[in-house]
C-alpha cells in the first residue's frame, strides 16, 4: 500500500482538548479582567495562582494543532489496497479522483453487497455522524487517487458549495433507494 | 478617547501617597493585562459562536492561535509583572486592614515620631514604604517577600493569626544600610562608622541595632493579647 501522507491514529478528543484549553485559558483570562478592574490583592493574588492553569491552556491546544486533521489530504494506493476497514473507527470522508474503488457491505445472514466508485465519487460519509464505526470495506481495484476530508472540512464544502451538496444528496438518495430495493 | 483616559476608568483614585498622574509602570501593566484577558475572552466567545466544530481550519487556527497561545503567553509576564508591582504597593499590604490598619495609619500620621512616618515624610519610597524596609536584598528578597505575602493573605483569610503581629526574625541592619549605607548625613555620624571610615561592624552584625537609637519602628495603640481577627468563625 503506498500513501502520500499516513495518518496517526485520531479520534474526535481535538474538540474536548480545545475546550479544555478554552476553559483553563478563558478562567484565567477572566481573573485577570475581574482582579485588575477592581485591583482587589485577594483577586490579583488568585489571578497570578491562574498562571499555571494558562499554562495548561496553551500545552492543550499546541497538542490540539500538532495533532489536528490536515483539512484535505492526497492519497495514493495501489490496485488492491484496503482504504477502510468494517468495524474500523471512521475519521474521515473519502472523495475519488481517479481510478476505481469497490465498496463492500456485508449483508446480514451471510454474502456481501459490492459496489464500483468511480472519480468524484465518495464513501466514509458514516464520519459525519461521529464515533461510528465504518460499516462497508473499501478497497482499491485499480491504482486510485482519493481526497481525504476531515469532517469539518466536509461540512465546509458543504455548507458553502451548492453543487457539493446537491451531489451529495443525489448520492444519499440513491443509496436510500437502493436499500429500499434490497428491502 | 485616549488610552489613559480608557485605563484611567479601572484605576482607583489614588490613596494617600500614590501616585496622581496615571502612567507608571504599574498603570500600564494592569492596563495591559486588563485589555489582554478581555481580548482573550472576546476570542473566545468569538470562537464558541463562529468557530464551534473547527479547530485548525481556516480563520479557527488564528483565532485559536492568537487566543490561546499568542494572547495567554503574553498574559503571562505582563500580568505577573502587574500583580508583583501592585502588592509593593502600601494599599495593598493595607488590605489586610484589621490587623494592617494601625501600622498604615501610623505610616501616615505626621507626628508620629516612628521610622515608618519619618520614612513615609521622607518621600524616598513613594508609595512602596512596608515592601522597601521589609524585603530583603535583590530578586531573592522580592520573591521571598511575595511567598510570605501569600501566607500573609492565607491566614489573614483563614483567621489564623493572633495578635500582636510579629516579625518572624529580628529586623537586621541590613535592610536599614541597603539604603542608608553611603548616604552623605548617614557616613557624617561618626558613631555609624569604625576607625576606618566604613560601616561599623557592630551595625553590620547586628550587635547594635538600629532602632535601638532611632525607633521606635512603628507607634501603634496597644493590641489586645491573643486577639483575633473580627470576622473569625
Amino acid at each position: 500500500m503506498a500513501r502520500a501522507w499516513t495518518a496517526t491514529p485520531r479520534g474526535n478528543w481535538q474538540p474536548k482538548l480545545l475546550a479544555a484549553s478554552q476553559i483553563a485559558v478563558g478562567f484565567a483570562a477572566f481573573l485577570g479582567v475581574v482582579s485588575m478592574a477592581t485591583r482587589r490583592p485577594i483577586l490579583m493574588l488568585f489571578f497570578a495562582a491562574a498562571q499555571g492553569l494558562i499554562l495548561v491552556g496553551v500545552a492543550l491546544f499546541v497538542v490540539v494543532a500538532a495533532t489536528a486533521q490536515r483539512g484535505t489530504v492526497r492519497e495514493q494506493y495501489a490496485a488492491g489496497d484496503v482504504i477502510v476497514r468494517v468495524g474500523d473507527r471512521a475519521r474521515y470522508v473519502y472523495v475519488i479522483v481517479s481510478g476505481s474503488v469497490e465498496v463492500v457491505t456485508p449483508r446480514e445472514g451471510g454474502g456481501e453487497g459490492v459496489k464500483r466508485l468511480e472519480p468524484g465519487d465518495h464513501f466514509g460519509e458514516i464520519a459525519l455522524v461521529g464515533r461510528a464505526p465504518h460499516h462497508v470495506t473499501a478497497r482499491a481495484v485499480t491504482a486510485a487517487v482519493v481526497l481525504r476530508l476531515a469532517p469539518s472540512t466536509f461540512v465546509a464544502l458543504y455548507t458553502s458549495l451548492p453543487a457539493f451538496r446537491e451531489q451529495f444528496r443525489d448520492v444519499l438518495e440513491s443509496r436510500a433507494r437502493e436499500l429500499d430495493r434490497r428491502g | 478617547m485616549t488610552v489613559a483616559q480608557i485605563a484611567g476608568a479601572a484605576t482607583q483614585i489614588p490613596t494617600r501617597g500614590e501616585p496622581i498622574r496615571w502612567g507608571t509602570t504599574l498603570n500600564w501593566s494592569i492596563t495591559l493585562t486588563l485589555a489582554v484577558s478581555a481580548l482573550i475572552l472576546l476570542g473566545i466567545v468569538v470562537s464558541l459562536i463562529f468557530f464551534r466544530g473547527r479547530q485548525t481550519e481556516g480563520n479557527a487556527l488564528w483565532l485559536h492561535l492568537l487566543t490561546l497561545a499568542v494572547f495567554p503567553l503574553f498574559l503571562i509576564p505582563i500580568g505577573n509583572f502587574a500583580v508583583f508591582e501592585s502588592a509593593t504597593r502600601v494599599p495593598f499590604c493595607g488590605t489586610c486592614h484589621l490587623v494592617m490598619k494601625p501600622y498604615v495609619d501610623d505610616l501616615h500620621d505626621a507626628k508620629s515620631p516612628s521610622l515608618a512616618a519619618a520614612h513615609f515624610q521622607q518621600r524616598s519610597m513613594p508609595g512602596t514604604e512596608c515592601y522597601t524596609c521589609h524585603s530583603d536584598y535583590g530578586i531573592h528578597g522580592t520573591y521571598a517577600a511575595k511567598l510570605e505575602g501569600m501566607r500573609h493573605v492565607y491566614k489573614y483569610w483563614t483567621s489564623t493569626y493572633t495578635l500582636p503581629i510579629k516579625l518572624y526574625a529580628p529586623f537586621s541592619n541590613e535592610l536599614c544600610l541597603k539604603c542608608h549605607n553611603g548616604a552623605k548625613a548617614f557616613m557624617a555620624q561618626a558613631i555609624h562608622l569604625d576607625d576606618d571610615n566604613k560601616v561599623s561592624s557592630d551595625l553590620l552584625t547586628d550587635d547594635t541595632n538600629c532602632t535601638q537609637c532611632h525607633g521606635p519602628a512603628h507607634q501603634l495603640p496597644k493590641p489586645t493579647p491573643g486577639a483575633r481577627h473580627a470576622g473569625a468563625r
